[in-house]
């Protein structure tokens, strides 16, 4: 498999910075979210390998990329648009990531968790890459966990 | 000039949309599937400028394409696939159903820009 740290960086990098103009700083993973509110966005890449990506972010960071896509003041935006907007993040990243993935695969349509306190685990699934980023004030993570067939 | 967005996801719309107005067309029409962007065009829409996803539900960005150059009313008009696809083979598949040019997401709306400007399509370049 050609994915790795850096390559996912470059995919993250591409979304967050040169798209959305966000500036982003590497840090030490694993974010933890402890009690704060905050949502994972995730996308299947499946076929010969079968690898989820998945973005976790706090509420507030969340709120503010909508107000960045959809221009538009938070007061204004539904959580829809919300779930939306991560909904497209994970798709750009997933989307870039099954490109760096040997072999035939296909891309689900992205989903969406929220709450505090959980953790989303993929049974018999391996941690791939984890990176995470400090985004003004708030800290985001994205990780690819999976396996080949 | 009229412009159609396809896309399931609303905030990717609304940044199209957004691109296309900036580029000088005076009415975007958006759809979140190919079967809704159907519907519009089967109502009577002739865009000049088609941008489309290529990973929707109903029916996905090249069903799309391929269902609307059966209409010989929609022949002139330039399809824009903007996809996550890097496949070889997903991007001969969009050309080969009538795309006649794609955008790689992430993008920044220069990128866009210039590649309606290379289409000929409109005369703004970032």
């Amino acid at each position: 498999m050609q994915l790795t740290d850096i390559g996912l960086h470059e995919v993250i990098d591409g979304v967050w910075t040169q798209m959305l103009g966000y500036d982003i700083e590497p840090t030490v993973p694993p974010v933890v979210f402890e009690d704060t509110r905050h949502l994972t966005g995730s996308v299947a890449i499946t076929g010969d390998w079968d690898v989820m990506l998945l973005i976790e972010v706090p509420e507030a960071l969340a709120l503010d990329l909508a107000s960045t896509m959809f221009a538009m003041d938070q007061a204004d935006l539904s959580q829809d648009d919300v779930f939306d907007t991560l909904g497209e993040m994970a798709n750009m990243v997933g989307g870039n990531v099954k490109g760096l993935i040997p072999g035939n695969t296909q891309l689900s349509l992205p989903t969406i968790s929220e709450g505090r306190g959980y953790q989303v685990h993929v049974p018999g699934s391996e941690l791939l890459v984890q990176l995470a980023y400090r985004v003004g004030e708030w800290t985001m993570e994205t990780r690819l966990v999976g396996r080949a067939r | 000039m009229e412009a159609l967005v396809v896309d399931d996801s609303r905030a990717m719309r609304t940044i199209l949309k957004r691109i296309v107005t900036q580029c000088g067309f005076e009415l975007c029409e958006e759809a979140p599937d190919g079967l809704s962007a159907l519907r519009k065009l089967h109502d009577g829409l002739r865009p000049r400028l088609v941008l489309v996803d290529f990973n929707m539900p109903e029916m996905n960005g090249i069903e799309f394409v391929a269902a609307m150059r059966t209409n010989p009313e929609l022949h002139d008009a330039t399809v824009v696939m903007i996809t996550t696809e890097t496949s070889i083979e997903r991007m001969e598949q969009a050309l080969a159903a009538g795309a006649d040019e794609y955008v790689m997401k992430p993008f920044t709306p220069e990128v866009l820009i210039d590649k309606l400007a290379l289409a000929g399509i409109t005369t703004t370049s970032a």
